[in-house]
Parts: C-alpha cells; sequence; structure tokens
C-alpha cells in the first residue's frame, strides 16, 4: 500500500483535510421516506 | 437514522409512539445545497401519495428559515408539476432522536472485515454512527459512488491493507460502487 502512503503524504503536503473520520457537521437535512 | 415529527420523547424501534422513521444527513453546503438534497428527495418517492402510518410516512423536516422557504417552495414545484395536491409531508424539525446503533449503517454492517476496522480504531456507537467514513463505505458497498472516487477518497479512509483489500473485492465483484 505504499500508493496510499505517497498519497496521503501529498495531501499533507497540500494541507488538505485528511481525516474523513472527523465529524463536520456542517449542516444537516432531516427526511423520511417511507 | 432515527425517529422525528412525534412528540414522544426517547422513541425506540419498539416504542416509537407517534414518530416517523427519518433520516439526517451532514452535508456541507459548499459541495451540495440543501436543495439540490430537496431535488433528490422528491424524485425518490411518490408525492401524490403517502402511507397511512406516521412510522411510514413520506416527510421532510426543515431547520430554520431558509431551509423553510426551500421546502415550500419545492413543494409547490411538485404540486404545479403534478397537478394535484402533495400528500408529502412538509414540516419543522423538532427533535432528531437517533435510532438504536444497530439501525444505522445498515448495508456496511453486512460486511464484518470493515466493521473490523471501526472496532480497531476504537470507534464507539456513537461515533461510528456520525463518522463520515462509515457513511461513504455504507453508500459504496451498497452500489451508490464510483471507483474512481474509491480510488481518489481511499487514502483518506485509514482502512488497514487486508480492509482495502477487502474493499477493493466488493467493488470488483459489483456488489458495491458502479463504474465510473
Amino acid at each position: 500500500m505504499r500508493m496510499i502512503a505517497e498519497a496521503r503524504q501529498e495531501q499533507e503536503r497540500q494541507g488538505l483535510p485528511l481525516d474523513l473520520h472527523a465529524p463536520t457537521r456542517v449542516e444537516t437535512a432531516t427526511f423520511a421516506l417511507g | 437514522m432515527g425517529y422525528a415529527g412525534g412528540r414522544k420523547p426517547e422513541p425506540t424501534y419498539r416504542s416509537m409512539g407517534d414518530h416517523t422513521e427519518t433520516t439526517q444527513v451532514d452535508f456541507n453546503p459548499a459541495l451540495i445545497s440543501y436543495r439540490e438534497i430537496l431535488r433528490h428527495v422528491w424524485a425518490s418517492h411518490d408525492p401524490r401519495r403517502n402511507h397511512y402510518s406516521r412510522q411510514y410516512q413520506n416527510a421532510i423536516f426543515y431547520s430554520g428559515e431558509a431551509q423553510k422557504a426551500a421546502a415550500l417552495e419545492t413543494m409547490a414545484g411538485e404540486q404545479a408539476r403534478l397537478g394535484r395536491e402533495v400528500k408529502t409531508v412538509v414540516a419543522p424539525l423538532d427533535r432528531f432522536w437517533a435510532a438504536e446503533h444497530y439501525h444505522q449503517k445498515y448495508y456496511l454492517r453486512g460486511h464484518q472485515p470493515l466493521l473490523g476496522e471501526f472496532s480497531r480504531l476504537g470507534y464507539d456507537d456513537a461515533r461510528f454512527r456520525e463518522s463520515r467514513v462509515a457513511a461513504r463505505l455504507n453508500g459504496l458497498v451498497s452500489g451508490f459512488g464510483t471507483k474512481a472516487q474509491l480510488e481518489r477518497e481511499l487514502p483518506e479512509y485509514g482502512l488497514s491493507d487486508p480492509g482495502v483489500m477487502y474493499l477493493r473485492n466488493v467493488i470488483a465483484e459489483g456488489s458495491g460502487a458502479t463504474c465510473g
């Protein structure tokens, strides 16, 4: 998985958000589809 | 997944009271607008009829004035398009109650090797429910998203090598993400 490690390093260099795991509750949409 | 629209406090699946089974999604309005989400909601059901049971009714629960305006405007648009009354409930959201953990990320729960990734990373039920990665994987394994998107985002998921291999196999076998 070297490619993934390299991609991660590239993202770190570019300063992009890395962690999709971090909750980023910006806005919510709430609906029901029965 | 959760319950909304009713008055019963702390509803559960077995004791839902007057609530409706409801989906709540987090979104970044810089990437997708509330109106675009509504477009999908309207396109995903038949607004001309609704279920007799509150548990399964079609509904849009808006929060705030901007969402209210968008919900009512799109409802009026649907009525004009259909030429008849829209039965979908459009109402303010009072409170969203999260459903029990076993209702969250339903499709992902069928993939134990991927669930194991979250255990490995120390996720509890609440963190799993709120996880963007869990939401993304849930979509991917149930046929949404593209292979290109998967490969682009894979480094951000934090999966182990076996987890990555498992996910790629799921997608390659065609039960997961569509081509693209």
